[in-house]
């Protein structure tokens, strides 16, 4: 006959129950590991030639229009006028054969302040095909593999944060204190779910904007003399591997007009990151995890410019 | 393991660019007009992780050759183990489709030159660059493509010509040849010889790829000679040999534009590679007409009597020591004062004295490069 009570694992006397836990954990973070992962296929860079691509390579959706914006004003096809921006007289969509182009052409038909971009979701329709392709390429992890990643992180914690919960609470209630190794074993146990939850994956982003900004090392020493109204598309360019805030005045007189208040915004935000980085290096980074993350492939509302990556999943892979 | 092919089998023509940090982003965005990239790679032997990933990547988007500048093959003097070591690493590093290098040496003696020079033409140095092509293709795992080199003179010590040298060189290493066509062009102005007749010595179908540039004319004692600067534009005789390259040569060739400063835009460098698809079209086509009677009246490429300058042999002490004189002579003005004093007094001054001025100038030429290294930090 089965003895009930001792195969209730939260009655076994406390080695014991170490012992189990321990099993338990690794189990748990193997079947995290195996049902998160995401297949290390070898990524081939994309094709970085196409500006468009490298800005949402480096933020998403958001930036691509950005750039997108910048290269059609510098090419006359957009006019800017205070913050607002219009399309040129007698311009319309045919002026161009790139779909983000066409669709922000169709956007400042009527002049439009460019926060607008936000609500311009046929624009942002336009820029999936460069996130389509960085997953396609394996530079980006697709959103599916992403969330059961990160699914999978949140059930591993949880259940051993749970399991070591219901012990302690047992414990303590039967008079019990000395819980401080289940207790620092289950710290461990789910700090290794979080890391597990933020290294399974792929990202090959940083890796190839590092290289770009690497190989293009002297565009931002250059930038004043580039070409300006389109001559070239080093402007693009330039604002899609190193961002907006490396584009000159001199050689796109609107750009605080037009961005000023997201760069200032952005700036701040990168500050704010780089604080709590220098934090977390003091404090360690316990419990980060966050799959409430805004930082979809892809996402408008990403953010993955330059640092954004925590917890669970992130944008980092 | 050696590999024996030296160069990837191309199914047609391709045109590409030299890889200058200067022209990067326009170079990136104008990928699709561009078939390859040459990446000079003593530009990259000691550098950091983060440049060689950015290589790396690169090597993602073009198609790279990589050209070494440093080696100096064509010497008497065994190149250094070291050296050949740092250049299979890199090929190691990155997915190029192979290398070249210079038939030139670079130091002797001890003396960095800093800067390719032309070696003297005589069998010591044939058979110290088929030894130094052998260790090269050894250590490196491939062997290199060679590339005739420009000088501004004569080569004390040579008892051949430059078409004949090249051709010894092939045949005694095996070699695919990198022709550079303004080299070549160079040369027949400062040495005075025809640059049709040096095409019908040296084996066309060694050739492999083809490379381009412009230079400047340089006017020294009454006589203008041309300087292989790499900061002009192509020079129309250049586009000519391009054309008899294509007349003469029925394998695909991959021809590169070499520019290493004053840069023009981007436009117009391409503009010289479409003139340059455009002269080797045309030689193609002209090959189909002429190619019957070429076949018929081609001469024996491979002259079995050479000729010999027996006096400019007396300048050199001795065999061993030939780079590192001419090393010596062309960093030292006593030492070149010496072998000019030599020289003249072995050949008899009136019929062969060593070119004084040539010397002169390649030693300021040397000069030059060299303090631009200095400046650089390389």
């Amino acid at each position: 006959m089965i003895d009930l009570a001792a195969a209730n694992v939260f009655d076994w006397a406390g080695p014991d129950f170490l012992k189990f836990y321990a099993l338990f954990a690794a189990t748990v973070l193997v079947l995290q590991y195996l049902v998160g992962r995401v297949p290390r296929g070898e990524a081939r860079a994309p094709d970085l030639s196409d500006p468009y691509l490298i800005a949402c390579l480096r933020g998403g959706e958001r930036e691509t229009l950005r750039v997108a914006t910048v290269a059609l004003v510098d090419r006359g096809l957009l006019r800017v006028d205070g913050d607002r921006i219009a399309a040129a007289p007698g311009i319309d969509e045919r002026a161009s054969r790139v779909a983000v182009e066409r669709a922000l052409l169709r956007h400042f038909s009527t002049p439009r302040k460019t926060g607008s971009l936000v609500l311009a979701t046929e624009a942002k329709a336009a820029c999936e095909e460069y996130a389509r392709r960085l997953v396609d390429t394996g530079t980006w992890t697709s959103r599916e593999s992403r969330a059961r990643r990160e699914l999978a992180c949140w059930v591993a914690s949880a259940l051993l944060v749970v399991v070591a919960a219901v012990k302690l609470v047992v414990a303590l209630s039967r008079g019990r204190t000395n819980v401080g190794f289940l207790f620092g074993l289950a710290l461990i146990a789910t700090l290794l779910s979080v890391s597990i939850g933020r290294h399974a994956g792929v990202d090959r982003s940083r890796q190839w904007l590092r290289g770009l900004r690497t190989m293009l090392t002297e565009l931002p020493a250059r930038a004043k003399g580039l070409a300006p109204s389109g001559a070239t598309a080093e402007l693009s360019l330039l604002a899609a591997v190193f961002g907006l805030e490396f584009v000159p005045l001199s050689l796109f007189p609107p750009r605080d007009a037009l961005f000023g208040a997201e760069l200032a915004e952005e700036a701040k935000r990168r500050r704010r990151e780089v604080d709590r980085l220098n934090r977390e290096g003091e404090s360690g980074w316990f419990f980060r995890c966050s799959s409430g993350s805004s930082c979809s492939a892809g996402s408008f509302s990403s953010g993955c410019s330059g640092g954004c990556g925590g917890g669970c999943g992130g944008c980092s892979s | 393991m050696l590999v024996v092919n030296v160069a990837p089998t191309i199914a047609r023509d391709r045109f590409g660019l030299g890889w200058r940090p200067e022209l990067a982003g326009e170079l990136l965005l104008a990928r699709s007009r561009i078939d390859l990239l040459e990446v000079v790679a003593d530009d990259w032997f000691d550098a950091p992780k983060e440049r060689l990933r950015a290589l790396q990547l690169l090597s993602t988007q073009f198609a790279l050759v990589l050209h070494g500048v440093g080696l100096g093959l064509a010497s008497v003097e065994p190149v250094e183990e070291a050296r050949l070591a740092r250049f299979a690493r890199l090929l190691a590093r990155v997915d190029a489709e192979g290398w070249s290098e210079h038939l030139a040496f670079v130091r002797g003696g001890g003396v960095e030159l800093g800067h390719l020079v032309a070696p003297p033409r005589r069998d010591s140095i044939v058979a110290g660059l088929a030894r130094n092509f052998e260790r090269a293709a050894r250590v490196v795992g491939s062997p290199p493509l060679l590339e005739n080199v420009a000088t501004l003179v004569d080569p004390p010590g040579s008892d051949r010509d430059e078409a004949i040298f090249v051709a010894q060189a092939l045949a005694a290493t095996g070699a695919g040849l990198v022709l550079d066509l303004h080299n070549l062009h160079a040369n027949a102005t400062n040495l005075r010889f025809d640059a049709l007749a040096w095409l019908d010595v040296v084996p066309m179908e060694s050739v492999v790829q083809v490379h381009l540039a412009g230079g400047r004319a340089v006017a020294r004692g009454g006589v203008t000679r041309v300087l292989d600067d790499h900061r002009h534009d192509v020079p129309d005789p250049v586009y000519a040999l391009l054309e008899s390259v294509g007349e003469r040569c029925p394998q695909a060739l991959t021809v590169l534009l070499e520019r290493d400063g004053d840069y023009p835009s981007l436009g117009s460098l391409l503009g010289q590679l479409d003139l340059a698809r455009a002269a080797l079209e045309r030689g193609r086509a002209r090959r189909s007409l002429v190619r019957t009677k070429a076949l018929e009246t081609a001469p024996d490429r491979m002259p079995t009597v050479v000729p010999d300058r027996r006096g400019e042999r007396r300048i050199l002490s001795a065999e061993s020591d030939l780079n590192a004189v001419l090393a010596r002579a062309y960093v030292d003005p006593a030492a070149r004062a010496e072998l000019v004093r030599r020289g003249a007094a072995a050949c008899g001054a009136s019929n062969c004295p060593l070119d004084e001025i040539g010397l002169e100038l390649t030693a300021e030429s040397l000069a030059r490069k060299r303090a631009r290294l200095a400046g650089s930090g390389a």
